[in-house]
């Protein structure tokens, strides 16, 4: 047998029993959220209901035929507090009104997708009914371009929503669930921990989302770190890497073949992860709103994201010889990475700061709810994963095994 | 043996970190098919020297060859033709003793079953048994066993019989006496030098990092003679001792004692002029001669 094959089933054979179990674990795990799913649904749809019941009457209304200045009206309706206006070229699905932060009179948007003119031409306010806007008249000859409208209404101390819309007639009708559990999503803390939700919670993607992907994200990071950060160095520590290398096994090949065996390892989590999903899915019959498609894009997307979290840790592992050390240094790097993302939430003037964690290229969010593709993060994860194994493999080989 | 060098190494330094004294200038030759012995107390070097044999750690300066090649460029082929028996013996050891053989001959290339079997009812052991039930004795036969399996040309031992109870001990030793029958070269450490008597052709003694004498063992057996430790009743001339056959002389108030080596009866001779309370001979043994070098230096290389 060649021996990188006989290193890389070696590897993987002494993985696959812990492998196994966490599969099952995250398996049980996905199995029961999902199954949760149609109750939180029900619960929430009638708490909003109950919370600002009625219809808001939304009109638009062109104030003269050549200058494009508009009117949108809106009635209020029980239990609002106050309503933001939002204008954009394109349709207005829910699932991309992002974090939206209301605290008192000041109202900022997080992000707001798509980029393509969509503006908040109507701050928060709590008495308006109205809202004016001009829209550029048409060049001649072109099709004309809707515009679209909604109007987000606010209710409770911080940010139940609802939302409603207008284009020339009407752009959606939907309520958005927002309550005391999505305040704890939009503290930023919580979108340091699980990611800039500002999803609405009562659709499936949305609540998976929240509830599976952004905690399996942490759950399979540890996983990680912890099969990972300490496995050359624990092989230097107690020795068997003595043994390993007295045959005529290089320590590129070593190097190599074990790497390649984490990545079965990664590959197998991802096809676990996606396969309980998507039983989850079928369980509840929501096939229809959450197709395997999406959620196997979503989880496979996730793989430059592993192997560069696998990256950190094989440096970390075969840069020292203590494999607490190494342990300690990969659980402070993404702790680390943590700490920058919580103050880029919480300061404008550091926001640049999320640029410097790998968190801001893995969007889940992105890809699963509102099925946009970061190409430009998926890039940036796949060369920094890259460069990563080719910086453990020169530190592996140039490195005293012993001291 | 032959006269063909396995083994040479010549001014090899390493220091960890640039200033932990590994090795400090080390020359060595092994020639095929000899029993070498490798001799030094604790921190002495002879691990430093062993990993740089097997690029486990790469030497700062001087140079280092296995069958005429490079330790570091050709260090797979030289692995490829080499058995290594580490002195800090590192097992995965949740596996099965078999499954550990199975990969070590996977990494090995291949390995002829026949060999498996002798060694292990040599070795007398139960390889279906988990590492971690295995005694430090069985843990220290695997890796003989590993060390042997695939028929090297060369085996580095590094303190091969540390974890041996003497009845193993034993074996071990007329298990390397036959080895060494067959014409294998062995290069083993230790720093008992009972056992390097028993086994070794040769023995090289290093101290701080330094080769301070490399020796056939007839040779260092030559050197051994009496230590003759003499109280006098009376003062006396430690000058009358100094003489040839005498290689050591130590003073302690009436108490004189000589490392002699031959010419007895000049020494008789000598103490016949005084008058002498007490007289006690006895051999200088191989330890004595060891622990002299490990203290003092000295002796001659070759």
């Amino acid at each position: 047998m060649n021996s990188g094959l006989a290193v890389f089933l070696w590897t993987f054979r002494r993985k696959w029993k812990g492998l196994a179990i966490f599969i099952a674990a995250i398996g049980l795990l996905i199995l029961v959220i999902i199954n949760v799913y149609p109750d939180f649904s029900e619960l929430r749809g009638k708490a909003i209901a109950e919370a600002l019941g009625g219809d808001m009457e939304i009109s638009l209304t062109r104030n003269d035929e050549t200058d494009g200045n508009y009117t949108l009206t809106w009635s209020k309706f029980g239990g609002a507090d106050g309503y933001v206006v939002v204008k954009s070229k394109t349709e207005i699905p829910l699932s991309l009104i992002k974090g939206m932060d209301v605290s008192g009179v000041n109202f900022r948007l997080w992000e707001f997708l798509p980029s393509d003119g969509t503006e908040s031409v109507h701050p928060f306010d709590a008495t308006a009914t109205k809202a004016d806007f001009t829209v550029p008249d048409k060049t001649p000859g072109e099709e004309s371009a809707p515009v679209y409208f909604c109007v987000v209404a606010f209710t409770g101390s911080v940010s139940d929503a609802r939302i409603e819309g207008a284009s020339d007639t009407v752009n959606t009708k939907e309520l958005v669930a927002k309550g005391a559990y999505d305040k704890l999503i939009e503290h930023p803390l919580m979108k340091a921990w699980v990611g800039d939700m500002g999803v609405e919670m009562y659709s499936i993607k949305g609540f998976m989302s929240f509830e599976l992907f952004s905690s399996l994200t942490l759950f399979i990071i540890i996983y990680f770190l912890v099969q990972y950060a300490g496995a050359f160095s624990s092989e230097m520590e107690n020795r068997t890497i003595d043994i390993i290398l007295s045959t005529p096994l290089s320590r590129r090949r070593l190097f190599i073949s074990r790497y390649l065996s984490w990545v079965a390892v990664n590959l197998i989590v991802i096809v676990g992860w996606t396969v309980f999903m998507y039983v989850g899915v079928v369980s509840i019959g929501e096939t229809a709103n959450a197709p395997l498609a999406d959620i196997a894009r979503t989880t496979f997307l996730f793989l430059p994201f592993a192997l560069t979290v696998q990256g950190f840790c094989m440096l970390t592992s075969v840069a020292t010889h203590d494999s607490r050390k190494a342990y300690g240094i990969a659980f402070g790097i993404y702790y680390g990475m943590y700490v920058l993302r919580i103050v880029s939430m919480l300061s404008e003037r550091m926001s640049f700061l999320k640029y410097f964690t790998i968190f801001q290229y893995w969007d889940y969010n992105a890809v699963f709810v509102a099925g946009v593709v970061r190409w430009g993060g998926i890039l940036l994860l796949t060369l920094l994963s890259i460069g990563l194994f080719i910086a453990g493999l020169t530190v592996f080989q140039r490195k005293d095994l012993a001291l | 043996m032959g006269e063909r060098p396995v083994i040479k190494i010549k001014q090899l330094r390493k220091f960890y970190k640039g200033k932990y004294r590994g090795v400090d200038g080390v020359d060595l030759t092994v020639y095929k098919g000899e029993v070498f012995g490798f001799l030094g107390p604790n921190g002495a070097g002879k691990t430093t020297t062993i990993r740089i044999l097997l690029d486990l750690i790469r030497a700062d300066t001087g140079s280092a060859s296995v069958f005429g090649l490079d330790v570091h460029r050709d260090s797979i082929e030289i692995r490829r033709r080499t058995g290594y028996l580490p002195g800090e013996l590192g097992f995965y050891d949740t596996v099965v003793a078999q499954e550990m053989v199975d990969y070590f001959g996977a990494l090995c290339g291949s390995v002829d079953p026949g060999i498996v079997k002798d060694l292990t009812e040599r070795l007398g052991m139960d390889l279906s048994r988990r590492i971690r039930e295995y005694s430090k004795g069985n843990k220290q036969k695997l890796g003989i066993l590993l060390a042997f399996l695939f028929d090297p040309e060369l085996v580095i031992l590094d303190e091969p019989t540390s974890s041996l109870d003497p009845l193993l001990q034993n074996e071990f030793y007329e298990f390397l006496a036959e080895e060494s029958h067959r014409g294998r070269t062995i290069f083993m450490s230790s720093h008992v030098l009972s056992e390097v008597e028993r086994v070794c052709d040769r023995v090289g003694i290093i101290r701080d990092g330094k080769m301070v004498a490399v020796e056939r063992i007839e040779s260092l057996k030559a050197k051994m003679g009496q230590l003759v430790t003499v109280e006098f009743d009376e003062k006396f001339d430690v000058g009358d001792f100094e003489i040839p056959g005498v290689s050591k002389i130590d003073v302690n108030g009436h108490t004189l004692t000589l490392h002699v080596v031959g010419n007895h009866d000049a020494v008789l001779k000598a103490l016949s002029q005084y008058k002498i309370r007490r007289f006690l001979a006895k051999e200088y043994s191989l330890d004595d001669l060891f622990l002299e070098y490990y203290h003092e230096g000295g002796g001659n290389d070759e």
